[in-house]
């Protein structure tokens, strides 16, 4: 059997990866918004991505090629994973200041705020996982 | 005062109407309080995939519960039509869990109960040579050498009731979210599900045209 990544690792990942499928959601929805189309479409496109994305962190590569990979290997997905957090950290910063922009006179002008907030509330489990539990789990 | 006339609107909303979004999101909170509580338990990924998919169902839920309890039913049908491929999603994804986990813990499962079983051959087969033995510093040896098999085939069997309790019952959870989801999409006309197969159909009839 292989070993088992500890709780709080699991924990913040998925907190992170989280935060990066409302942050396709709030940036999406806050730049849509900015160009003049409803910020809810960014759900059906920018947010699905961006849950795949989550999903391909957290899930994928871990899970039947984990064991088989090299270090090297190991050290590229993980070196990966941090750029896209901090990556997805600013994202969320930026979705805020353009959702907060937003005239409210838009159609669903408050979605991409509310969800730039979630993104930023999530990001706590990237910066989490960044600083502390980065190097568990194997 | 206009504030205070609000809120008892909102209040109103809820007790009387969507009450079933109202549970909805109640049970999208249980789920994420359900997987922080299963993490340590060995769930692994599984709980961190429950996890994912239930902070993600939550915020899009209170949203469409939010703009429903402010009135604006339309807009919240149509969100809630554009969260629906979430759930197909999250719930697709779980799939090659559920089969190549399964196939694995089959096959772990069966080599443990393998070794349990040659271990308890070692342990009778040492028990009996040191009651025919005469020497009896060899006897004792014996007798170590089957209490000791005897504890490893109690500890596999251990092995074996945790991987059951741990692992199959994360398997079978995803495996019943699949079947939950197919019951529902197939019930529902408007379903991804449907539209899908009827824009095969259509296929169908063109190319056989």
């Amino acid at each position: 059997m292989s070993v088992r990544p500890s709780p709080w690792y699991l924990l913040t990942l998925s907190l992170g990866c989280a935060g990066l499928t409302f942050l396709g959601i709030g940036l999406g929805g806050a730049l849509i918004g900015q160009a003049g189309g409803d910020p809810v479409d960014a759900l059906s496109v920018d947010g699905v991505m961006m849950f795949l994305v989550g999903f391909a962190i957290l899930f994928a590569s871990r899970l039947i090629f984990w064991p088989q990979a090299s270090a090297s290997i190991r050290g590229i997905v993980r070196f990966a994973i941090v750029a896209i957090f901090i990556l997805g950290v600013l994202g969320s910063l930026a979705g805020l200041v353009l959702s907060w922009q937003l005239p409210a006179t838009l159609k669903n002008a408050s979605a991409p705020f509310y969800f730039s907030v979630l993104a930023l509330i999530c990001q706590a489990g990237s910066l989490l996982w960044i600083t502390r539990y980065r190097r568990e789990g194997v | 005062m206009a504030m205070g006339k609000a809120m008892t609107q909102v209040l109103g909303r809820m007790l009387t109407s969507h009450q079933d979004d109202g549970l909805g999101v109640a049970l999208d909170v249980f789920c994420i309080a359900l997987s922080v509580a299963l993490l340590p338990t060995g769930l692994g990924v599984l709980g961190a995939v429950g996890l994912f998919g239930g902070v993600v169902l939550l915020g899009t839920d209170s949203w469409a519960y939010a703009l429903e309890l402010g009135g604006n039913d339309e807009q919240a049908e149509a969100f809630k039509t554009q969260t629906e491929r979430y759930r197909l999603i999250a719930t697709v994804m779980t799939l090659p869990d559920v089969a190549y986990g399964g196939v694995k813990l089959v096959k772990e499962l069966a080599e443990v109960r393998e070794l349990r079983a040659v271990d308890r051959v070692t342990a009778e087969a040492a028990t009996s040579m040191s009651a025919r033995t005469s020497n009896a510093a060899r006897a004792e040896r014996l007798r170590q050498v089957a209490e000791r098999a005897n504890l490893r085939a109690q500890l596999r069997s251990e092995q074996i009731a945790a991987g059951l309790k741990l692992e199959a019952s994360g398997k079978l959870g995803g495996a019943g979210s699949v079947a939950l989801l197919v019951r529902e999409e197939w019930q529902n006309d408007q379903s991804m599900l449907h539209q899908f197969l009827r824009i095969l159909q259509v296929h169908c009839i063109a190319v056989h045209s």
